[in-house]
């Protein structure tokens, strides 16, 4: 008997058995920084063929430009005199927020195709190992990078 | 008549019951079933779209709703349906839109003006609500449905006395009816009987183990008893009520604040004040790391002691 699918069913691909809960994406971004949560959220959409792909990963792409422009304009500030350096912490915290403001927006939309997935396919695995892990990756990957790139992935 | 045809009967109706029963999952495998083998079917789409409703799969359900109108344009229950569906998607105009329209295809149906009642309720004009389940009473004054509803209207008002008589009718009829037992257990707690409040949530998930509103009652019992409990509650209600862009904007927002605070208070040379508003945001994460676990906890013990009806 041919089954009907309901237009929210995950699909099954070839990543689905990388899912996780996407909990473990904002935590990796809060430890590790947005290169390891930002991408682990995309890698997490295509696994577990979440409905919102397509929006999730243009949220991830309005993030990083979003992430670049907040960046260029504080290096900017900075350059011509115009953030004194008391002001600097605060002007950082606005970054902050932008990254944590999209990585909620990301989970919340990914929670429910996640949540599907799991009824579908059945237990997810942990991301917990992965997002610790980010303590400790976090300062090895970013010592690598120009400080602007530093700046927008940290 | 055919033998697929007779499968999809009995699948049509067990989704009904599935869904009355509040079984959202259940009532969603019969429909697949039923759709796999009539694809075409309106009416089930318009089911299944309630029950994705129910199980808060909203643009699932949109989507169904909006497949059965076009399978079956001239349906009141298709449309009656979407009305519900958009509801839950906020966009009140055109809920109330297909509702009229239901009305026009069936003018008998006390469905179509309970509909009608729900977005007057949603969009704060309470004469048209009571207007609405007036004339929904009119066209079934036994219904449980009508009555009950009317039992919520009156309770949500604060008429303590009306919404009893009309809970109190519903229970006469059906003495299962879930959401007359849910009204009653409020009143119950709004008198300060928490007992006998916690007696009708657990009568409730007796028919209806996965009954929102019944496990809201268990919630309030809980909430009014617990402390901790409590505050977790009302806070991720406060923040989740709306949409959950509300959610974010809160969080961030208190991110910022407490992290600006403990800058110009360290800033200014007052670093006591810092540590406090650095450890005040530290203990606000720690609770809602440890706030779900426990109030899953809490309320499993709770529902373990409800036996369910052999009926369910």
């Amino acid at each position: 008997m041919a089954a009907y699918q309901i237009v929210d069913e995950p699909s099954q691909t070839p990543l689905s058995q990388l899912m996780t809960n996407p909990f473990w994406a904002v935590l990796a971004t809060m430890l590790g920084g947005v290169w390891l949560g930002w991408s682990w959220f995309v890698l997490n959409s295509l696994a577990i063929g979440s409905m919102h792909r397509k929006k999730e990963i243009a949220t991830v792409v309005l993030g990083l430009l979003g992430s670049m422009g907040l960046t260029l304009l504080g290096l900017w500030a900075v350059q011509q005199g115009r953030l004194d350096a008391k002001l600097l912490p605060y002007a950082t915290t606005l970054l902050i927020a932008w990254k944590l403001s999209i990585s909620y927006l990301l989970q919340f939309w990914q929670t429910p195709s996640y949540e599907l997935a799991v009824y579908f396919r059945g237990a997810a695995r942990s991301g917990a190992l992965l997002a610790f892990a980010g303590t400790f990756l976090r300062p090895q990957v970013l010592q690598h990078l120009p400080d602007f790139w530093a700046l927008v992935l940290s | 008549m055919s033998l697929g045809t007779l499968a999809a009967a009995r699948w049509f109706e067990q989704a009904g019951n599935s869904l009355r029963r509040g079984d959202s999952r259940g009532a969603i495998d019969s429909l697949k079933r039923l759709l796999g083998v009539e694809p075409e079917h309106g009416q089930a789409h318009a089911l299944l779209a309630l029950a994705l409703v129910q199980a808060k799969r909203i643009h699932a359900a949109l989507h169904e709703a909006k497949l059965a109108v076009a399978i079956e344009p001239e349906d009141s229950f298709c449309h009656y349906a979407l009305g519900r569906t958009l509801i839950v998607h906020g966009r009140l105009e055109a809920a109330r839109a297909e509702f009229e329209m239901a009305r026009t295809f069936d003018p008998e149906d006390a469905d179509n003006e309970l509909g009608l009642a729900l977005v007057a309720e949603f969009a704060g004009k309470r004469a048209d609500e009571l207007q609405h389940l007036e004339r929904a009473l009119s066209l079934a004054p036994d219904s449980a449905s009508v009555l009950a509803r009317l039992a919520d209207t009156w309770f949500r008002r604060g008429d303590d006395q009306r919404a009893e008589r009309y809970a109190r009718a519903v229970l006469e009829q059906e003495p299962d009816h879930l959401d007359a037992l849910v009204v009653m257990g409020h009143l119950l707690l709004r008198r300060g009987q928490t007992d006998e409040a916690r007696e009708h949530a657990f009568w409730a998930l007796s028919n209806d183990a996965t009954s929102t509103s019944a496990l809201g009652l268990l919630v309030a019992v809980k909430t009014r008893t617990n402390l901790l409990l409590g505050l977790w509650w009302r806070m991720n209600t406060f923040l989740l009520r709306g949409s959950k862009n509300r959610a974010i904007v809160f969080l961030i927002g208190g991110y910022v604040l407490t992290r600006v605070g403990s800058l110009y208070t360290q800033q200014h040379g007052w670093p006591m004040a810092s540590d406090f508003i650095d450890y005040t945001w530290l203990a606000l994460c720690v609770y809602s790391w440890v706030g779900p676990p426990y109030f899953a906890r809490q309320l499993q013990r709770e529902l373990s002691q409800v036996e369910l009806s052999k009926d369910y």
